[in-house]
C-alpha cells in the first residue's frame, strides 16, 4: 500500500455566489504520494490553481475533504491551518513571492520566524538555504536587485525552510528564460531525488516530462492521467 | 528575523509617508506636553511662592477673590482695607506672630514695581533675610528702600543710589541676597513711610501670621475671625485655591491640544489603511508561509504603536523644549500667572513625561486597530489574487 500524503477527496471549488459563482472544481478526488512529483497540466482559468491552493490549505473547499498526512486539514480552525501552511507546505508562485522590502536572506528567515525557528540559528540556517539554491552571494540582495530565475530560488529557499512534507509550485518557471528554466528545472529534479513531494502546475512541457505523473485539468475536473515510465 | 525588525521595516519603507506621520503625531504631542509642561512650571512656581510666604495662615479682608489671594503670593499690588486695630487685636493673641503687608506699585524709569510696606525688624526675623549689599533698615521710620536682587540688578542699583516711590526720592540702603520668591521683584520700605507716602494712613492690605504650635492652626484661625472681622486662609488653602484656577485654566489649554492629538491619530488610520491597501498581495504571501490571522493583527497594531512611541517621544523633546522657550511668554499672557517669575524652567517631571507617552502610545494602538483588522480579515486568496 502506497503511502499517500496529501489526499483530495471530491472536492469542489465555487467562488461567489447567485448567478456570478463560478464552479472553478467540480467534485474532483486525486491522492499524491510521498515522495512523488506531480505535474497539473491544462488550459489557463480551468482551475489548476484552485486545486493547488486547497491542497496547501490557502482556501477551504466549498464540498468535499482534504487529508494532510491523513488528518482532515478542511477542519482545522484559521490559526492551525496557518500552522500547518508554516510547517508541512511549501508554495512558489508565479510571480511576487518576495517580500520586497526584505533582502533574500531575510525573506526566508522570516518563513523559519514564522516556523518558530530561533533568531540565533535562522541566520545560520537561512544562509544554508539559500546555499542550496546558488544563491549565498546574494543573501544581502533586495528582490529588486535578482534576476526572475534568483527570485524563483529564493523562494524555493524559503518554501524550503521549514522542511514541509510538500512543495506546491504554480508555473514557476512561467516567467523565466531558458537558462534559468534549465537551472531551475536541475535544482527540482535534485529535490526530488532528495525525496520531496513535488506538486508543479505546469505549462512547460519540459517541466511535465520530468514528472512522474502528468495530471490533466479541463473545465474543473481531471480529465486524464499519464505516467511517465 | 523577528517580529519587531519585520515591523520596523515596514514601518520606515515608505520614507515620505512615515515622515509626515510622524511628523503629524510629534506636532500634536509638541503642543500638548508644551502646555502640560507650562501649566506644570507654572504649579510649581506657585508652590515654590507659598512655601516663601513663611507663614501658616494669611488674614485678609473679607471677600477677596482668587486674583487677589493670588497677589498675596506674587507681591502685586493689592487694596489696603485692614486697619491697624485689627492687626493689633490680631497680634495680642497668644502664641502667633503677625506681620502685615502693604502691596503697593511704584513706576521707576518707567517700568513697574512692586513697592511692599513692612515692619523691617518683624519682617526680617520672620522671612530670616539677609543682605547681598548696604545694610537693613536701621528704623521703623527710615525715609530708604531696600531692594529684591532681582530688581537690582534690572536697574543695576547699589547701595547710595536713588529710587522713587511715588515721586518721593529715596536712597537705595541695601539689596536682599536672593531669594527665589517675590521678594526679589520687591522694593521694601517701612510701613509708615508707605502708608503715609499712598495716603492710607491706618490701613493694611493683609497680614501674614506665623503661628507657633502647628497643631492649633484651627484653634488660632477661629480666634482671629473672633477678634477682628476678617477672613483667614491657611497657607494650604490658599494655595490649593489658586492651584484650581490655574489648572482650569491648563485643562481647558489641554483639551485644545488634545484636539490635535486625535487628528494626528486620524493620520495613523490613514497611513496604515494605505499600507494594508497596498501590502494585499504581501500580506497573502505571508500566510502562505505561514502567518497567522493573530500575528498579521498584532504586526499592524506594532507599527501604528511604533508612531506613537516615536512620535510620543519627539513631541515630547519638542514640546518641552517649547515650554521652555515659550512658557514665560504664555505665563505673561495670563491674568492669574502674569506676576509670577516668569524665568524660563523646565516643567517637565517623570510623570509627565510618563502621561505623555501613555496617551501618545494609546491612542496610537486604537488608531491601528481599525487597519489592523483589514488586514487580518484578508483570506490568503483575496491577498494573493489581488491586481
Ligand atoms: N478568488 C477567486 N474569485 C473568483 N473567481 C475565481 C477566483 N480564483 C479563480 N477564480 C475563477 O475560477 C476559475 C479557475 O481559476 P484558476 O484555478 O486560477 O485557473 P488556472 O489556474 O487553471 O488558470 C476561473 O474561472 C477563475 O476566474
Ligand atoms: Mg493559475
Amino acid at each position: 500500500m502506497a503511502d499517500v500524503v496529501l489526499s483530495i477527496e471530491n472536492a469542489t471549488k465555487v467562488y461567489g455566489s447567485g448567478p456570478a459563482a463560478t464552479e472553478a472544481l467540480k467534485d474532483v478526488t486525486l491522492q499524491v504520494e510521498r515522495g512523488e512529483w506531480i505535474a497539473i497540466m491544462g488550459p489557463s482559468g480551468h482551475g489548476k490553481s484552485t486545486l493547488l491552493q486547497l491542497m496547501g490549505g490557502l482556501d477551504r473547499p466549498t464540498k468535499g475533504n482534504i487529508y494532510l498526512d491523513k488528518s482532515d486539514i478542511t477542519r482545522l480552525s484559521q490559526g492551525d491551518l496557518a500552522r500547518l501552511r508554516g510547517h508541512k507546505i511549501g508554495f512558489v508562485f508565479q510571480f511576487f513571492n518576495l517580500l520586497p522590502h526584505l533582502t533574500a536572506l531575510e525573506n526566508v528567515e522570516m518563513a523559519l520566524w514564522l516556523g518558530g525557528m530561533d533568531k540565533h540559528l535562522s541566520r545560520s540556517r537561512g544562509l544554508h538555504l539559500l546555499d542550496q539554491v546558488g544563491l549565498a552571494k546574494k543573501a544581502g540582495n533586495f528582490p529588486n536587485a535578482l534576476s526572475g530565475g534568483q527570485q524563483q530560488r529564493v523562494a524555493i529557499a524559503r518554501a524550503l525552510a521549514n522542511d514541509p512534507d510538500v512543495l506546491l509550485m504554480d508555473e514557476p518557471t512561467g516567467n523565466l528564460d531558458s537558462a534559468a528554466e534549465a537551472d531551475l528545472l536541475e535544482r527540482l529534479s535534485m529535490l526530488h531525488e532528495g525525496g520531496k513531494t513535488l506538486v508543479i502546475v505546469t505549462h512547460n512541457p519540459a517541466v511535465a516530462d520530468r514528472a512522474q505523473r502528468r495530471v490533466r485539468v479541463r473545465d474543473g475536473r481531471i480529465v486524464g492521467e499519464t505516467n511517465n515510465a | 528575523m523577528n517580529l519587531w525588525k519585520f515591523v520596523w521595516r515596514n514601518l520606515i519603507r515608505r520614507k515620505g509617508r512615515f515622515a509626515f506621520t510622524l511628523a503629524g503625531v510629534a506636532i500634536g504631542m509638541a503642543a500638548f506636553v508644551a502646555l502640560m509642561s507650562i501649566g506644570q512650571g507654572l504649579t510649581n512656581e506657585i508652590k515654590r511662592q507659598a512655601q516663601g510666604l513663611g507663614a501658616n495662615l494669611v488674614v485678609t479682608p473679607n471677600g477677596w477673590c482668587a486674583y487677589e489671594q493670588i497677589s498675596v503670593l506674587t507681591g502685586e499690588q493689592l487694596p489696603e482695607a485692614i486697619p491697624m486695630s485689627d492687626l493689633e487685636k490680631i497680634r495680642s493673641l497668644p502664641g502667633i506672630t503677625a506681620v502685615p503687608y502693604l502691596n503697593e506699585k511704584t513706576a521707576f524709569r518707567n517700568q513697574p514695581v512692586p513697592v511692599v510696606g513692612i515692619w523691617p525688624e518683624e519682617m526680617r526675623a520672620m522671612q530670616k533675610w539677609r543682605l547681598a549689599a548696604g545694610r537693613y533698615f536701621s528704623g521703623q521710620d527710615e525715609q530708604g528702600v531696600v531692594v529684591g536682587f532681582a530688581i537690582a540688578q534690572q536697574f543695576k542699583l547699589k547701595p547710595g543710589d536713588e529710587f522713587t516711590v511715588r515721586g518721593h526720592l529715596m536712597p537705595v540702603l541695601g539689596v536682599l541676597q536672593e531669594t527665589g520668591t517675590k521678594d526679589d521683584i520687591a522694593a521694601f520700605i517701612p510701613l509708615q513711610v508707605a502708608q503715609r507716602i499712598y495716603g492710607v494712613d491706618g490701613k493694611v492690605s493683609f497680614i501674614a501670621v506665623q503661628v507657633a504650635d502647628l497643631d492649633h492652626i484651627e484653634a488660632v484661625s477661629l480666634k482671629i475671625q473672633e477678634v477682628a472681622n476678617v477672613a483667614v486662609v491657611s497657607d494650604k488653602q490658599l494655595l490649593s485655591s489658586i492651584l484650581s484656577i490655574v489648572g482650569t485654566v491648563g485643562a481647558a489649554m489641554q483639551a485644545v491640544a488634545a484636539v490635535g492629538v486625535v487628528a494626528a491619530a486620524f493620520g495613523i488610520i490613514n497611513t496604515l489603511l494605505t499600507a494594508v491597501y497596498e501590502r494585499r498581495r504581501e500580506i497573502g504571501i505571508m500566510q502562505a508561509i505561514g502567518c497567522s490571522h493573530r500575528a498579521l493583527f498584532i504586526a499592524f497594531l506594532l507599527e501604528s504603536s511604533l508612531y506613537g512611541l516615536i512620535g510620543g517621544l519627539l513631541g515630547v523633546v519638542l514640546g518641552g523644549f517649547a515650554a521652555y522657550l515659550l512658557g514665560p511668554h504664555f505665563a505673561a499672557q495670563n491674568t492669574f500667572t502674569a506676576a509670577l517669575r516668569q524665568a524660563p524652567t523646565l516643567g517637565l517631571d517623570g510623570p509627565t513625561i510618563g502621561y505623555a507617552l501613555g496617551l501618545s502610545i494609546v491612542l496610537a494602538l486604537l488608531a491601528g486597530l481599525y487597519p489592523a483588522y483589514q488586514a487580518a480579515k484578508l483570506t490568503p486568496m483575496e491577498a494573493i489574487h489581488h491586481g
